[in-house]
């Protein structure tokens, strides 16, 4: 009998192909704004996550306990002191896969005149391609190259110029090009100044205005010269398998820490107790609410808009009753109906949601002239912000639609059988 | 006629006990600056930075030639030898060995901090006048060890200037500046400078010993000790010279 119906609801939705076709765009469009929000709230959630751990946290930092208290402060002198040593321990724990030290410091950057402060990351090179990933972000020039000796030797004042790579806002400032030198100047561990000079070897764009506009990188052994401690870094990054396992990651380098007394001075961070990362929990409840409106609207659409399409067959109804039709199967006929109508409109839904979701994907918004009129960078932000689709959104949004059309129907269904055979025929309303 | 001329007598007393009871702030300040003024002048000495547990000391000399041109070179500690500073107008110029070179520092880059608790700005002024940049107002009188002072309270008159309130305790025989407070715009302590060690040279008295403390940090501290002094003595020629702060054998 299921068949025998499900065959008849097929038919009757093309009885009236346009109506049909209203009510599956209907439904179709409130899919693909369902699933074109989703994916474009994730992607700016993903681009801010990605950012978070590359750009600063990893999935778990070790640093000196008072370097996370005075973080934002760039307190110089608490040092993970022979970093070496601790790095390959920390890369022999199950679940490491890239493990990378970072030395930050202030410098104040000279160039004909023009004085720029800026924050320079000494970097491990290679280390570094797994986490800031600039080699791929180089706009013109190239990346930075292993550099193991000092270059300074400030006995004799004896040096060659250093590479750096530049980001691109703080190149536009200072007016810098490829293999441009410029000084750069920094207050050391000791309270004194020493300076050295760099030839810019690349210039990146992140995209993150942050770090575009303030932000060097420099080989690391240059900055522990410039800062004079050699052989030690600010932190530690690492990166696992997954960020959500980040805290049992934390946990497995505690005990490293532990085994080589070092559990008092140094302390191992994961990603989610990032002060960023606590933001951005509120900030992903915010966007569910606002994806829960946004279902409710489109809800609403999809319920409104069934009800009509079923509502105005009263007089149809009427007729298929007198017919002999019981009520209970008639209910079936509305739901399979509504059914096909949810699957026609819903897969169209997802088809158009997943098409403008891959277009933005592919080209980007640029916030960039929003982000300039902000007084201070957002931190973390891409001045391009991408959707980023998923097939689980896909999937959610097609049982959204498809979920609601056949809920919406079910009311209807019951109210048509409600009048009399003889009642509903005298409506009248017909439509062909 | 007797009575009169005791009467007159009387008033001139108290009114010089009372001119000088309320010496203007300016005049303070006059007198404090009148100990700087020389033509030429040479220091050298050793510069103490204490960070929390960690001590630094630098020995340095320099010369100064009125209140604009100021040149310093720190001769230890290897780290820091040849490192060369000079003011020369509202900029000034660094000369760093580890690199050969000279970086211009433009004025308003100069509130960084270089030396420990002292910044560029604070280097740049010790010999700089103080009048014309601030309005002074005389908030009476307090000991400092143990020495009278007028306490001043110096208000930026622009607001460039890296501390917008300054309270100043000037010794009244001295007219030497014992201590002094220097507040941010919010009105917070942010650092404290102490002078002490008062020497006199003719009719000038100057301060062998300053002791600079950020409010604002915890531990951190820094000391100039002036081991030689010397006022109006010939300069080394060009020593000024903006060409000459690269040593020859750095070209």
């Amino acid at each position: 009998m299921i068949g025998a119906i499900a065959s008849l609801a097929w038919r009757n939705i093309w009885r009236n192909w346009r109506r049909t076709v209203i009510t599956s765009l209907s439904i179709a469009f409130g899919t693909a704004a369902f699933l074109f929000v989703q994916s474009y709230l994730d992607g700016i959630n993903a681009g801010f996550r990605e950012n978070l751990v590359n750009g600063e946290a990893g999935h778990v930092r070790v640093a000196a306990r008072e370097y996370f208290r005075l973080e934002r402060v760039l307190p110089k002198e608490h040092l993970v002191w022979g970093a070496a040593g601790l790095e390959h321990d920390l890369a022999s724990i199950s679940g490491v896969r890239h493990v990378t030290g970072r030395l930050k410091l202030r410098l104040m950057l000279g160039r004909d005149g023009r004085n720029e402060p800026c924050v320079a990351i000494g970097v491990d090179p290679n280390g570094e391609k797994y986490f800031l990933g600039l080699q791929g972000k180089m706009k013109q020039g190239r990346y930075l190259e292993e550099d193991g000796a000092p270059q300074g030797d400030a006995a004799q004042g004896v040096g060659t110029a250093a590479d750096m790579i530049v980001g691109e806002l703080l190149a536009v400032r200072l007016g810098l090009r490829v293999g441009d030198a410029i000084l750069a100047v920094t207050s050391d561990l000791n309270s004194g100044t020493y300076g050295l000079e760099f030839k810019v070897k690349g210039i990146f764009a992140t995209g993150v205005r942050a770090v575009d506009g303030n932000v060097l990188c420099i080989p690391l052994t240059r900055a522990q010269e410039l800062l004079d401690c050699p052989g030690a870094v600010h932190e530690i990054l690492l990166l696992g398998d997954d960020p959500d396992d980040a805290p049992k990651l934390a946990a497995a380098v505690e005990k490293v820490l532990v085994q080589r007394h070092e559990q008092d001075r140094l302390a191992a961070v994961p990603l989610q107790e990032h002060w960023m990362a606590r933001y951005m929990v509120l900030a992903e409840k915010i966007m569910n609410i606002i994806v829960v409106l946004l279902m409710l609207v489109v809800a609403t659409v999809i319920s409104n808009t069934m009800r009509m399409s079923i509502m105005e067959r009263t007089h149809e109804t009427g007729v298929i009753q007198s017919l002999g039709m019981r009520d209970r199967a008639f209910r079936l006929l509305i739901l399979n109906e509504a059914f096909f109508i949810g699957v026609l409109g819903a897969g169209l839904g997802c088809l158009v949601g997943a098409g403008l979701s891959l277009l933005a994907q592919h080209v980007g918004f640029d916030v960039s002239p929003m982000l300039e009129s902000m007084d201070s960078p957002v931190p973390f932000m891409s001045t391009v912000l991408r959707p980023r689709l998923l097939f689980l959104f896909v999937v959610e949004a097609f049982v959204f639609g498809l979920f609601f059309a056949v809920v919406a129907a079910v009311r209807p269904a019951f109210k048509a059988t409600a009048p009399m055979p003889a009642e509903a025929l005298a409506t009248g309303l017909q439509v062909r | 006629m007797k009575r009169k001329t005791c009467l007159l007598s009387a008033l001139g007393l108290m009114a010089i006990v009372f001119a000088q009871g309320t010496e203007s702030a300016d005049a303070v300040l006059e007198r404090m600056e009148g100990n700087f003024s020389f033509l030429t002048a040479y220091f050298s000495g050793e510069t103490i930075i204490t960070n929390k547990s960690r001590v630094a000391t630098k020995a340095f000399f320099a010369y100064l030639e009125g209140r604009e041109n100021f040149f310093l070179e720190y001769v230890s500690p290897a780290r820091d030898r040849g490192m060369r500073l000079l003011r020369q107008g509202g900029d000034l110029l660094l000369y760093l060995p580890s690199a050969r070179k000279v970086l211009k520092i433009k004025k308003g880059r100069q509130q960084r901090r270089l030396e420990s608790d002292f910044s560029l700005d604070d280097i740049a002024e010790m010999s700089g006048s103080l009048r014309g940049r601030f309005s002074a107002e005389l908030l009476g009188d307090e000991t400092v060890d143990g020495r009278p002072c007028r306490l001043l309270r110096l208000v930026a008159l622009e607001p460039g200037q890296t501390y917008a309130v300054r309270l100043l305790w000037v010794g009244k025989e001295t007219a030497v500046s014992l201590r002094c407070q220097y507040f941010t715009r919010s009105n917070k302590l942010a650092r404290e400078l102490a002078a002490s060690d008062i020497r006199q040279s003719g009719r000038r008295f100057f301060a062998g010993r300053f002791v600079m403390t950020d409010c604002l940090r915890k531990n951190s501290r820094t000391e100039i000790v002036l081991k030689e002094m010397a006022f109006d003595v010939p300069l080394p020629p060009g020593i000024f010279d903006e060409k000459n702060l690269k040593p020859a054998e750095a070209e």
